[in-house]
């Protein structure tokens, strides 16, 4: 269920946003480090989830909050004539990377424990 | 658990929604802004940029509140069962103007290029001075009598005779072009650059005048398309 | 530490920070430093993409609009019989002004300049401009098609009208005021036999450009199909006079 609700906003979100306006280039630079922050927590999300700890209002406070956090940091850093955002998006990124590890280990572990499983039912049988 | 799992599937979809929309809006922002080149570009290109864009914009608005225009006649028209031939000649008759198949007349420039007996002007040279008139905005152009249109070619026979349309012209050369007066001043006379000094140094003699009411000429002959078909919609 | 000295350094520090940062914000606004040009550079290129979209949209809406006005034409003069004649006449006039894509056979035309040709490899006496295609080039091919009954003609798929310049912009090519670069492509409809032959005869400028180094490559085809020219063609100066 949770699977067809994420394709199917998916694929609203896509056509919605091939049909809105453009926003004007200033703004883009700031939303591509929300985009990096929310995925980042969408990633953070799905990880908590696997680990049975996942918590709503962590997520989605997560989600905003990091998106807006990001923006101001971005805009502080172009009125100081720092480069925060590049910050900013190493941090994501590493944490998009620790999360992804976190997913693929998690899988890893099944199917190890679902290979073992099947070999032990084979020396079973076999017995 | 079932509820958790509904509220946990709604909020998914939105949040789903919300940011691949942004990351497409975002994609099309980064494709248009490369496809412009404007990423790398100067302060006083962009100003260009803009500016011609801008332009364009313009132009094709102009066009389109024209069309819309028109549209709205001729739907009054429909409405009250009237003839709307008057409408339709007036078109035709803006659309024949543009071509080149009316006599026109307007603001614009003459110029007058004489052969001596040590330089003749050749077609190249014709060639040039008309690319520099519509390079000026020139919206009608006529050279002793011979109206431009977009298939007219302009060919040397020998070093007195031009054809140009297929017809014979020889020194004097009239060249009338309408258009703004003022472009075409400063870009014929642009000191060293422009047409008229830089022939005028070779040693080429040529007389410019502006004129505030010049008439032209139509092509004087049918034009009709043999190779050519309107490219059909799939 | 007792809670009010922790409240006093603090307040003394962030009296600090403030000073600092308003101090930095000012400086940056008023020099004229890297930060505050990409702040103009980026309102800029804003501008730019607006108007570029404002452009988009109102192109897409002028084709419906031209498709609209032509059936409305046509339904407005159902009764009148010499009104399919004057209809058709709008439409060849669109043609020849070159507001329509075509199709139709005839050549193809590639100039390419000669990139093998450097400064370092060049003879002392031959000259690197040789080598290239320039704007006067491509007029003189022009009218050598158009001489041959071309009787549409794009250049990089920017379409020759009777409005159209070709010139010079440093070291590009501007057609109808778009920049475009070597290798040129040039489309011609008519006669392919015709536009083939006048290329190709001795002497003439075709050759002559490729003695002089330029890579020349002709080709007749079928059924090529030329793009209508994306501007608006208007006069603001003329007027109709018997």
């Amino acid at each position: 269920m949770i699977f067809i609700a994420i394709i199917l906003g998916c694929v609203i979100g896509a056509v919605v946003g091939n049909y809105a306006p453009l926003i004007s280039y200033t703004y883009s630079g700031y939303l591509a480090i929300a985009i990096i922050a929310a995925l980042d927590s969408v990633f953070g999300g799905i990880n908590q989830s696997l680990q049975k700890k996942f918590d709503m209002a962590i997520f989605l406070s997560g989600f905003f909050g990091n998106a807006i956090l990001a923006i101001l940091l971005a805009y502080l850093g172009q009125r100081l004539n720092v480069d925060i955002y590049l910050v900013a998006i190493f941090v994501f990124v590493t944490r998009m990377f620790n999360n992804l590890a976190g997913i693929r280990r998690y899988y890893l572990e099944k199917i190890r424990e679902k290979t073992h499983k099947k070999s032990e039912e084979r020396v079973n049988s076999t017995k | 658990m079932e509820k958790g799992k509904i509220t946990i599937s709604i909020v998914v979809f939105f949040i789903s929604i919300m940011l691949v929309s942004l990351m497409f809006i975002q994609f099309r922002t980064v494709e248009e802004t490369n496809s412009l080149g404007i990423e790398d570009m100067r302060e006083d290109e962009l100003r260009q940029e803009m500016l011609l864009w801008k332009a364009q914009y313009n132009d094709v608005d102009q066009k389109l509140q024209a069309n819309k225009e028109k549209i709205d006649e001729y739907t009054n028209m429909i409405q009250n069962n009237q003839q709307s031939s008057e409408l339709l000649d007036k078109e035709l008759q803006e659309y024949n103007m543009l071509v080149g198949k009316t006599n026109v007349m307007g603001e614009g420039v003459e110029l007058t290029l004489t052969d001596d007996e040590f330089l003749s002007y050749s077609a190249s040279n014709l060639i040039s001075l008309v690319n520099e008139l519509k390079y000026a905005g020139a919206e009608a152009i006529s050279i002793n009598g011979q109206r431009i249109i977009n298939s007219t070619d302009i060919v040397s026979i020998n070093s007195r005779y031009i054809l140009i349309n297929g017809e014979r012209v020889a020194s004097p050369y009239t060249v009338k072009a309408i258009g703004n007066r003022n472009d075409f001043n400063t870009i014929l006379n642009f000191p060293n650059e422009g047409y008229v000094p830089s022939y005028q140094k070779r040693g080429y003699k040529i007389d410019m005048s502006l004129k505030s009411d010049i008439r032209i000429e139509a092509y004087n002959k049918e034009i009709t398309l043999k190779y050519v078909q309107e490219k059909k919609e799939e | 530490m007792s809670k009010w000295k922790i409240a006093l350094t603090l307040g003394l520090v962030c009296f600090v920070l403030t000073i600092g940062i308003s101090v930095q914000l000012k400086t940056v606004d008023d020099s004229n430093s890297t930060v505050s040009q990409t702040l103009t550079n980026n309102e800029l290129r804003d501008q730019v993409l607006k108007f570029k979209e404002k452009y988009d949209k109102a192109t897409v809406e002028l084709e419906q609009s031209e498709k609209k006005l032509e059936e409305i034409r046509l339904q407005s003069t159902q009764n009148d019989s010499t009104a399919i004649n004057k209809e058709e006449e709008i439409k060849l006039d669109n043609t020849l002004l070159g507001l329509t894509d075509v199709t139709g056979n005839g050549i193809v035309l590639t100039l390419s300049d000669n990139g093998s040709v450097r400064k370092s490899n060049i003879g002392a006496l031959d000259n690197i401009e040789n080598y290239l295609v320039h704007a006067i080039d491509l007029l003189e091919v022009v009218n050598v098609l158009k001489n041959a009954g071309a009787e549409a003609i794009s250049i990089n798929d920017q379409r020759i009208t009777n409005f159209t310049d070709i010139y010079c912009a440093g070291n590009v090519i501007q057609v109808n005021g778009q920049k475009i670069g070597s290798p040129l492509e040039i489309k011609a409809i008519g006669s392919p036999e015709l536009l083939y032959g006048s290329l190709k005869i001795p002497g003439g400028y075709v050759q002559l450009l490729e003695d002089t180094g330029v890579i020349v490559n002709i080709r007749k085809e079928e059924n090529i199909t030329i793009r209508k020219y994306d501007g608006i063609i208007k006069s603001q100066y003329l007027r109709n006079v018997n």
